[in-house]
């Protein structure tokens, strides 16, 4: 296990702890939403990076890019409905 | 890293950059620094994603690989770190949105609000803090004026007399922390005042400070609004006011015109005010007054025919108020425009109608000159109230002339009421005086207001009259009929003096006829009352004189008369004794029947004197004059002188009257005595005549009363000196005399005109200096039927004498004088009547009472000692009623015939009695 990847995880988690207690401005303001699930879905990522070192590489390495794209799509996804709520 | 994952990472990294690209293109409204911090994160991500393909197909180093390894983890930290700066300051910038939006969404409730809300600093320069976008409407200042770098302060747009006096009470209320509400003038940059209502209170602010927040009202409309009302209150009572000093006017219908039309022109603040008033025939309207303001002067002498403006009149007709702002141009009043409105140039008039009970009577007329009034409906309103009053103004005026005229006809009454000699007392239906007159204020010796109202009976009458007065007033009342026109009762005056009055009464009766009250006109009689009974007294005195008079001259006539009669008596006695001593029998016999007939005239003459000396007790009986002329006649002849010849001139079968002959002789005697002293020629004669006459309209000479009827007539005629008219006016008023003091009381005449009008009679007297003399007595005749006054109790003794009628009559002589016993005795003894005498009664009453059978017939004097003769009858009569008794009496003054007969005397004879009537007497009561 690398340290550092331990380090971004929990750097990752502290940060989903941070936004899930103002999760009363995330839910006040539900633009947020979809960033947030990206955001999580970019934790788990760094959570299947930490474990291919130990359990099973070959999975958690594929499922480390997976949820990775995953995040970036549904970042592209909330820029695109940002930019449709903008526009009309 | 498999080529699976380097095309994921290749997707990641297209999909990121795209993000990125879109990110740059679109309009967010985000901030530059959240939007910073998005790229970043976003770039980390694409630059992870591209970094990781280096990996594939294993083209790095180890050392490459590890270095690159760090780097990506620095990188996904950085990416953490970017997205939580991104989160907080998204957040921090739409929260900054929201908070703006909300300040707007204040903002704008603010400047929905109706008054300028504001804050300030709590010092003494209340600089504007905030103010809401409405202060423009308010001052028409901008409200970016009031929120720059340079703040404004409020009391720079104050009034300065307004800051001076309110900013002292303003700092007071922040000090103190108490809420205050203040009204002042603030002035915009045109410089008009604009009232507001400040009310306001401290507040702290964020940074600790004492502020004002307040809102300003306008209240200049509020302000107007108020000073109209005050301004109108101000007309109010000015209204008021005029029409308290019309109500309490109290002068002349002049003045009070006068007054109206002024209060009316000043209180509406108009050129001219005028009061009208129809004609009787409604065919034109005058002017009582009309009042202008520009000359200060009043004028009447105007007047308007209906028919030249019949529309205006018919307008006024509908009863309402006709307000013309523009009288030439108003369809009511355009009519007056060419003759009235236009000359004098009055523009607005307003036109009130005054009603008296429901009709239209004239018109209050309010005009404006040269310029145009609008009337308000409070003006209106006054005007109605003017018409009201200047109604009721004329309605009291009229009210007034009635009470005036109705005083005057009062008056007049009361004078009327005043000068008559008589009480007039007037009252109402509970007996209280309504009115009386100063007569009866004389009489009774109090004031008018002394007696109106009381109650009559019950103050002014003396209690023993009361009752008897209040059932006579209340029987009155009772039965409209019973009213008695006459009455006569005492009266108290106010001294205590009782007054005798005789009223005359009448029903006093509304315009239904009902009783309202009683009106009694009252003659004070109590002087003449006293007068008449002392007039009486005195006749009464007068006819006792004239009788002692007329005795006394009877007496020297009828003594020379008895002195013959004794004379001839005596000597005829002696004569007869003389005879008897010789046994002449035929001569003592002729001698005897002379004495016997000179004592028959003598008792003859002895009768009329006790006949001419009874007193003056009315007992009437029926009489024939014929008779009381023949039985006085020698009694006349002997009062008057040898030179006068008297002439009986009497009607056959002259009716009787019902009279008292004794008092009919005192008549005759008393007018025979008059013409005797107007008898002084040689040929001297008097007639003495009766006769029967019908008299119609005649005037009774004594009396004055007119007369008529069928009258039994006694005339007395001389032929003497006659009587002049100054004396006969008062002939039969007492003590009246021609002849010289001491020579005659006066009385005759009067005796006469007493005793005459006492039987219903009248006298008529013609006589002229130097002709003949007639007093003729008119008496009325006994209609009467003349019956025997024959008892029945002397039929009764008849039938039963009748029945046991044996033997000879006995008779009880009962008479306290023995010779006169002794005469009868032997009289009734020599005509075959047994008789038991009796000198006393009580005797004789006892004898009686042994054997009340034992006598046929009582025959008794009346006075007598112990018991009375008809006292005596009386018990006779209790212990047998059938016997008959005669009473025999010589003096009448203590019994009359009637009284005899009613006590049970079966027949009354006058002393002397004459034998052969006392014989007659007997045989006829004791007879079969």
């Amino acid at each position: 296990m690398e340290e550092r990847e331990l380090l971004t995880f929990l750097l990752s988690v502290t940060v989903l702890l941070v936004a899930l207690i103002q999760r009363r401005t995330l839910n006040l303001f539900s633009a947020l939403r979809l960033p947030f699930i990206a955001f999580c879905l970019m934790t788990l990522s760094s959570l299947a990076n930490l474990l291919d070192n130990t359990i099973s590489f070959q999975f958690f390495s594929v499922a480390e890019h997976v949820l990775y794209t995953l995040s970036a799509a549904v970042i592209a996804y909330w820029i695109y409905r940002q930019e449709d709520s903008a526009s009309s | 890293m498999s080529s699976t994952s380097a095309l994921l990472n290749l997707l990641s990294a297209a999909l990121l950059i795209y993000s990125l690209i879109r990110l740059h293109r679109a309009k967010l409204e985000w901030d530059a620094y959240t939007r910073l911090m998005l790229n970043w994160f976003l770039g980390t991500l694409a630059v992870i994603s591209s970094a990781n393909l280096l990996y594939w197909p294993s083209l790095l180093s180890t050392s490459t690989a590890s270095t690159l390894d760090l780097i990506l983890d620095i990188l996904q930290l950085l990416a953490a770190v970017f997205f939580l700066i991104f989160l907080h300051a998204f957040g921090q910038s739409r929260w900054h949105a929201a908070v703006n939006s909300k300040q707007k969404d204040y903002q704008s409730m603010l400047n929905k609000l109706p008054g300028v809300s504001y804050r300030s600093t709590g010092d003494e320069q209340a600089l504007l803090l905030e103010v809401s976008d409405n202060v423009e409407s308010l001052l028409g200042v901008p409200a970016a004026n009031f929120r720059g770098k340079h703040r404004v302060s409020l009391l720079e747009y104050m009034h300065p007399e307004d800051r001076e006096s309110m900013l002292p009470a303003y700092l007071d209320c922040i000090a103190d922390n108490r809420p205050f509400t203040f009204e002042y003038r603030l002035i915009n940059p045109e410089g008009e005042e604009i009232w507001v209502i400040d009310r306001g209170h401290r507040v702290n602010s964020s940074e600790g400070k004492h502020v004002v927040e307040g809102i300003l009202l306008n209240a200049s409309r509020l302000v107007s609004a108020e000073q109209e009302l005050s301004q109108q209150e101000e007309h109010m009572r000015m209204q008021q006011k005029a029409l308290l000093r019309l109500c309490e006017f109290s002068g002349s219908l002049e003045q009070a015109m006068q007054l109206v039309t002024r209060i009316m022109a000043e209180t509406l603040d108009i050129s001219r005010a005028s009061v009208w008033l129809y004609t009787q025939d409604r065919t034109q309207i005058d002017c009582l007054d009309l009042y202008s303001r520009e000359s200060d002067s009043h004028q009447h002498d105007l007047s308007l025919t209906l028919t030249d403006y019949p529309g205006y009149f018919g307008f006024m007709e509908f009863g309402d108020v006709i307000a013309a702002d523009h009288a030439q141009e108003d369809e009511r009043t355009a009519e007056l425009r060419d003759s009235y409105l236009a000359p004098l140039d009055i523009q607005s008039m307003m036109d009130t109608p005054l009603k008296i009970d429901g009709e239209v009577r004239g018109i209050v007329c309010a005009e404006n000159q040269h310029e145009v009034k609008k009337w308000s409906i409070d003006e209106q309103n006054f005007a109605r109230s003017v018409a009201n009053v200047v109604s009721l103004m004329l309605e009291i005026s009229v009210n007034r002339q009635i009470e005036e005229d109705l005083r005057k006809e009062r008056d007049r009454a009361q004078s009327y009421l005043d000068t008559v000699n008589v009480m007039i007392v007037s009252l109402n239906n509970e007996g209280r005086v309504l009115l009386v007159n100063d007569r009866a204020c004389d009489l009774m010796g109090y004031t008018i207001d002394e007696i109106i109202g009381k109650h009559w009976v019950s103050s002014f009458v003396p209690e023993e009259e009361r009752t008897e007065l209040l059932k006579v007033v209340s029987d009155a009342y009772k039965d409209t009929g019973s009213l008695r026109s006459s009455y006569e009762n005492h009266v108290l005056t106010k001294s205590g003096e009782k007054l005798l009055i005789r009223w005359s009464n009448a029903y006093q009766t509304n315009d239904e006829g009902k009783i309202i009250g009683l009106l009694a006109a009252g003659e004070d009689i109590t002087e003449f009352r006293r007068q008449r009974e002392e007039k009486d007294r005195l006749q009464d005195e007068m006819q006792r004189v004239q009788k002692m008079r007329s005795i006394v001259q009877l007496t020297g006539g009828i003594a020379h008369d008895f002195n013959n009669m004794l004379t001839s008596i005596m000597g005829y006695a002696d004569l007869a004794q003389i005879s008897m001593k010789r046994n002449a029998e035929i001569e003592s016999d002729r001698y005897l029947g002379a004495i016997r007939a000179t004592s028959k005239k003598a008792g003859n003459l002895v009768s009329q004197l006790l006949d001419y000396s009874r007193e003056n007790v009315l007992v009437k009986t029926p009489i024939n004059l014929n008779d009381v002329v023949r039985e006085s006649h020698r009694m006349l002849e002997a009062m008057m002188s040898s030179s006068v010849q008297m002439i009986d001139e009497l009607e056959e079968d002259l009716p009787d009257i019902s009279a008292n002959q004794a008092q009919i002789q005192q008549v005759l005697v008393h007018l025979c005595q008059n013409a005797k002293e107007a008898l002084h020629d040689k040929n001297a004669t008097l007639w003495i005549k009766t006769s029967v006459k019908q008299i119609i309209g005649a005037s009774c000479t004594s009396c004055f009363q007119k007369t008529n009827g069928r009258f039994v007539c006694l005339e007395v005629i001389d032929n003497g000196v006659g009587i002049s008219s100054a004396v006969s006016a008062h002939m039969f008023d007492p003590f009246t005399t021609t002849k010289e003091v001491g020579e005659g009381t006066g009385l005759g005449l009067s005796a006469v005109h007493g005793i005459v009008h006492m039987h219903e009679g009248h006298i008529l007297v013609q006589s002229e200096p130097g002709q003949l003399t007639r007093f003729s007595v008119l008496l009325p005749i006994n209609t009467a039927t003349e019956t025997a006054h024959e008892p029945i109790e002397t039929t009764e003794i008849i039938d039963k004498k009748k029945a046991r009628r044996e033997g000879p009559v006995r008779a009880l002589l009962v008479d306290d004088d023995e010779s006169v016993t002794r005469l009868l005795s032997s009289f009734l003894q020599r005509n075959g009547i047994e008789s038991e005498v009796m000198n006393n009664s009580l005797e004789a009453l006892s004898n009686f009472e042994k054997d009340s059978t034992a006598f046929d017939i009582v025959i008794t004097d009346h006075t007598m000692p112990n018991m009375t003769g008809l006292e005596l009858v009386e018990k006779i009569r209790s212990r047998r009623k059938d016997i008959p008794v005669v009473l025999c009496s010589g003096y009448n003054e203590m019994v009359n015939e009637d009284e005899a007969r009613a006590l049970g005397v079966s027949r009354f004879l006058n002393k002397p009695v004459r034998l052969e009537t006392l014989a007659s007497v007997i045989s006829e009561l004791t007879s079969a």
